[in-house]
């Protein structure tokens, strides 16, 4: 358990090089992301910002192995996902990765409690149901266990899908705009938790946003625009551009 | 909205959905149905028409008219004009028994006189010498000659080419009859044959004023023009006439024409059922990926009835295309049918008629608009502001009323199809039992899994939490997949009740030879003959002649009811025998069967069940007999139901050895005797003069093609109804997987790797598939049950094998079926999971 978990700061837990994305539409070729470098160590926080359809979600997809790019390479902490077939990338998913969506994504066929429980089943792990209750304790649903994703609200669907995150204690967390369904009230408090749960666990957070403040919460952020990276910001923490890679972001 | 507007709209949103594939599985369910529906239909029409066409054969024609004076018409036209206009082939035979002689031999016979176009149908099998090789013939004996059964050889210690005397001609006896095809009924009778050509009648002069002659008028041709002559025909019979057409007149064939027509029926009704569900989840299916595009319309203005309109409109655009569609597709399928089959059909296969393709168009327009209609009132309901909250879905409506309307039409239609309530309702019974049964089973099985899923594997359990959790789409999916396996099995039970009821009664070496005649004295010899001769063998029984004469004291002719005045068993002297054990096949239904060797102080009888039930005879009641010259009386002690197919020597009447065994009896059997034997028969004779030997084989043999060709086509059908079914499955789990999709890139992006979703799948579409076949497997046999007690008057035996093995096969099929139509979920990336809802 803490051997997947890498407290050490100075190793790149991500790193990207010349990662892009090219799909055919029948005989269009559309560019959807341009060549992409970049590196994020173990317990940081990158956000990904940028206006809607400009490949966000594509490239957070690439990082964490939900698909292949068309070139580049991509490491996950010291797997290389482009090496590795659909298989191999589940299982390196399975270990070192956890999910929220915009949409939560809940199983709808089981329960809160099981939706939680199911990440610890698939790494055949001990005691999922009361680490799980712990869990969905810990995010203020233990009154909710039994319920399926349908009876919940969507604050607490979120909330389950951040229990269901965190649960295996993943190296690494994707969020694809996590606060995107949601008020903006019950968004700061999804907000909150995953920024408490990342601090506790010592997770490195990659977070895809709409929302500037939220952004402003991570130690990183970078712009896409029409698939390109087009900035790179070091916000509040005082982190020099190096810390992102060799080539730092261009 | 104008009408013009809605119609517009309708139709462009109708072509755009077809364009981006949501109409497809929609249509495809419809196709299928219809086209296996009206394919069967078709075809069962076509192979009825060529069996009864098939059957004519036994029969000696499509129409047979029996009169006792030459036939002819009260109107204005002639019958005989009236059948050429109709393009009809008919020739009439002459039936009446007279005496022949050969040097000092005379003999009683019945004379059989045939004009030019004898047979009609089918061919004569004759020889040139006694039992010898039989040839086929088209023809009857031209003038001068006779065709004689060889026992008139014997009798008359004559041989072929010599010549006898009937009246005032003499015939040459130039072949040996060996099989007639329109023998018929009369093929039990004691007098032997000569066929004679009518050309000789007039100078034989031994028809004369007040003879006894029998007219069999034999019309062959078109279905259709057969059925007007039948109705033009049917009011202008005179008393003593009657009309025989094919299957009526021989119990077997008959019986064997019935049974197929009903299997194809049951088929039909099946296909039926199996349209309705394919439908049914498709429309469902259809009406939640519209609850979206309703809203955003509703948005955009458009009103309920509006919606109303459009969705109906595309329904009803579906039904007819579909249908359309289904019926040339299924009519193009008869035709591979029809081709695959063509060596056991005969040359002519009449055409079929277009009866199914309007009951194929009448129950696409049923069954889609009946079970998609409760789905487009829940569109009509849909909240425009679903566009803004996605959660927000109809509630689903009471669809009883529309649901119940649309069984009733199918009960309708499943009726006017098979013609035969008991059969519709004893389907439906299944059906709603079935659905009971899945319902149960499925509960069941939620508690048993909420018990023992800590027990599982992830895998397996994750597949059995998919199956638990679409409660309603899993029970539709199990409950379709129930009724076709269901389908399937009551198609092999039947099938297999067919074959057993005919083959039980028709084994390879079925008795096909009668004997009888045989004299008490040289009982013990002629069995000694068989034995050595090595022939099989029935019991053999005596046998005594005498009428029926009185029942409870009353004279028959009054103590019946007036339409079995005329029964030959009344009319003839009857074959009595007694026993005291009862009949190997026999069945007692009521009464008891004397004890071995009891002398009872009143004679008793045990009666037919058919002939008693005719006669309206019971229990206690007593019967009154002439035998020989005297009156004697019997009390009926026991009812037996008798196989008269079996070929084994049956009677409607025996008794208790005590009460007859006084009276002048000759003694019978039968036995069986392979082709290459036959020669002995002559050896036989020859030993034995007195007896007389009936040769069934011929008769045995066309009964034997018939049925076979029968086999085959309920074979064919059979696949049909497994391909229905199949596709009914494949539209059920079509209609989940988007959320299959859905979820299975989850599962891999939570890290799940292929094995575990296939696992999982594996186990959810088994389980499923083991509910199915476990509940398929209960619903028949109340189907089967059902079926052997009141339509096949079968016993009812549980289906052991169906047991053992539907359940496992059925999981097996189900999974691999499953597993190959979801096997998207495999290959489509996860990225999906960032994509939806988006
Ligand atoms: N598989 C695909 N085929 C075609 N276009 C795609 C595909 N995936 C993404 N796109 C397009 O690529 C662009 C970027 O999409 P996405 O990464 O979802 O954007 P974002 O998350 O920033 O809103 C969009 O224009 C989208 O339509
Ligand atoms: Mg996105």
């Amino acid at each position: 358990m803490n051997s997947k978990q890498n407290n050490n700061k100075n190793t790149r837990i991500l790193e990207a090089q010349g990662v892009e994305k090219v799909v055919t539409l029948g005989q269009e070729t559309i560019r959807i992301l341009e060549p992409i470098n970049l590196a994020i160590k173990a317990g940081q926080s990158l956000a990904i910002v940028g206006k809607s359809g400009s490949g966000k979600s594509t490239l957070l997809g690439l990082l964490a192995g939900l698909d292949q790019p068309s070139a580049g390479s991509i490491h996950l902490a010291g797997h290389a996902l482009t090496d590795l077939d659909e298989d191999q990338r589940a299982s390196v998913r399975a270990q070192y990765v956890g999910f929220v969506f915009q949409s939560f994504q809940l199983m709808p066929n089981l329960t809160a409690l099981e939706n939680v429980m199911l990440p610890l089943e698939l790494l055949d792990e001990d005691k999922p149901q009361q680490r799980a209750m712990e869990m969905l304790n810990h995010v203020g649903l233990s009154h909710r266990l039994k319920h399926y994703p349908k009876q919940l609200s969507g604050g607490e669907q979120q909330r389950v899908a951040v229990a269901r995150a965190f649960v295996t204690r993943p190296a690494l967390l994707f969020a694809d705009e996590p606060t995107g369904n949601l008020d903006r009230a019950t968004g700061s408090r999804i907000a909150d938790l995953l920024f408490q749960l990342n601090e506790e666990n010592n997770t490195t957070l990659v977070l895809v946003t709409h929302d500037p403040s939220l952004a402003a919460r991570c130690e990183l952020e970078i712009t896409i625009d029409g698939g390109r990276l087009a900035a790179c910001g070091v916000s509040e923490t005082d982190m020099p551009p190096q810390a992102l890679g060799q080539e730092g972001l261009q | 909205m104008s009408l013009s507007l809605r119609i517009r709209l309708a139709l462009k949103l109708c072509w755009r959905e077809w364009k981006a594939g949501e109409l497809t599985i929609l249509l495809v369910a419809l196709l299928i149905a219809i086209s296996s529906h009206t394919a069967i239909g078709f075809f069962t029409d076509r192979i009825e028409k060529a069996m009864t066409y098939k059957a004519g054969d036994m029969v000696g024609g499509d129409l047979v008219i029996h009169s006792s004076r030459p036939l002819k018409a009260s109107g204005s036209e002639s019958w005989q004009s009236r059948a050429n206009a109709a393009q009809l082939l008919h020739t009439t035979v002459h039936f009446f028994s007279s005496v022949v002689l050969h040097g000092e031999e005379m003999l009683l016979v019945s004379v059989k006189a045939v004009g030019d176009n004898y047979p009609l149908k089918a061919s004569l099998k004759t020889s040139t010498s006694a039992y010898g090789e039989g040839q086929t013939t088209r023809n009857g004996p031209p003038t001068g000659e006779a065709w004689v059964d060889a026992r008139i050889l014997n009798d008359l210690s004559m041989e072929v080419g010599q010549a006898l005397t009937l009246g005032a001609v003499t015939l040459t006896v130039s072949r040996v009859l060996i099989f007639e095809p329109d023998r018929g009924g009369s093929m039990y009778s004691f007098t032997p044959r000569v066929m004679m050509h009518k050309g000789d009648l007039a100078r034989a002069e031994v028809i004369q004023e007040g003879s006894r002659v029998d007219y069999h008028t034999l019309l062959s041709g078109e279905s259709d023009a057969i059925a007007e002559f039948k109705n033009w025909m049917t009011p202008q019979l005179e008393p003593g006439q009657k009309i025989i057409t094919p299957g009526e007149q021989q119990p077997t064939v008959g019986g064997a024409l019935t049974r197929a027509q009903r299997f194809m029926g049951l088929a039909s009704l099946i296909a039926v059922l199996l349209a309705a569900v394919a439908i049914a989840v498709s429309a469902k299916h259809y009406s939640a990926r519209h609850f979206d595009a309703s809203a955003i319309l509703r948005c955009l203005g458009c009103k309920q009835n509006d919606l109303m309109f459009i969705y109906l409109f595309q329904m009803l655009l579906i039904a007819l295309v579909g249908s359309i569609l289904g019926i040339a597709l299924g009519w193009s399928a008869q035709f591979i049918l029809l081709y695959l089959l063509k060596d056991l059909l005969p040359e002519v296969v009449p055409a079929a008629d277009w009866h199914a393709a309007w009951s194929g168009l009448g129950l696409g327009l049923v069954v889609l608009l009946g079970f998609t209609l409760p789905s487009v009132m829940r569109l009509r309901a849909v909240s425009p502001l679903r566009v803004l909250r996605k959660d927000l879905k109809p509630l689903p409506l009471s669809g009883w009323f529309v649901y119940g309307s649309a069984l009733l039409i199918v009960i309708a239609l499943m009726w006017f199809y098979t013609g035969s309530l008991i059969l519709t309702l004893s389907v439906l019974g299944g059906a709603v039992l079935v659905f009971l049964l899945t319902l149960l089973l499925i509960a069941l099985l939620f508690v048993l899994l909420e018990k023992s899923s800590g027990l599982l594997s992830l895998s397996m359990r994750a597949g059995l939490r998919n199956l638990l959790r679409r409660k309603g789409e899993t029970l539709v999916q199990t409950l379709a997949f129930a009724l076709t396996l269901m389908a399937m099995l009551v198609v092999i039970f039947i099938r297999t009740d067919l074959l057993n009821n005919w083959q039980q009664s028709l084994p390879d070496d079925a008795p096909n030879h009668f004997v009888i005649n045989i004299l008490p004295d040289k009982v013990p010899l002629f069995e000694n003959y068989l034995r050595e001769q090595q022939l099989v063998s029935s019991k053999i029984y005596p046998m005594s002649r005498g009428r029926l004469i009185e029942i409870n004291g009353v004279p028959v002719k009054q103590a019946v009811t007036k339409e079995e005045k005329n029964n030959e068993s009344l009319n003839r002297e009857l074959n009595l025998t007694w026993s005291d054990t009862v009949q190997e096949e026999n069945k007692i239904l009521s009464g008891t069967w004397w004890q071995e060797g009891q002398v009872s102080d009143f004679p008793e009888v045990s009666i037919e069940s058919r002939l008693a039930k005719k006669l309206g005879v019971k229990i206690g009641d007593r019967l009154t007999f002439f035998t020989g010259r005297q009156n004697w009386q019997a009390e009926v002690t026991s009812i037996r139901a008798v196989k008269w197919e079996s070929f084994h020597p049956n009677f409607y009447f025996v008794f208790n050895p005590s009460s007859i065994e006084h009276l002048p009896a000759t003694y019978m059997t039968s036995f069986y005797m392979a082709p290459e034997q036959k020669i002995l028969l002559k050896d036989m004779v020859k030993a034995f003069p007195a007896i007389t030997v009936f040769e069934m084989d011929a008769v045995l043999d066309q009964l034997k093609a018939i049925i076979s060709q029968v086999i085959v086509a309920i074979e064919y059908v059979l696949l049909f109804v497994l391909a229905a079914g199949l596709m009914v499955t494949l539209a059920a789990v079509q209609a989940s997987l988007d959320e299959r999709l859905q979820e299975g890139a989850l599962m891999r992006t939570l890290g799940a790797q292929r094995d575990l979703i296939r696992r999982s799948q594996w186990s959810e579409f088994g389980s499923m598939g083991l509910i199915a076949g476990i509940v398929a497997v209960l619903g028949t046999e109340l189907v089967s049950f059902l079926a052997s007690r009141y339509i096949f008057q079968a016993d009812y035996s549980p289906l052991w094998w169906a047991w053992a093995f539907v359940p496992v096969a059925a999981a097996l099929l189900l999974a691999l079926l499953g597993t190959f139509s979801a096997r998207k979920v495999l290959t489509k990336s996860p990225m999906l999971v960032l994509r939806e809802g988006q």
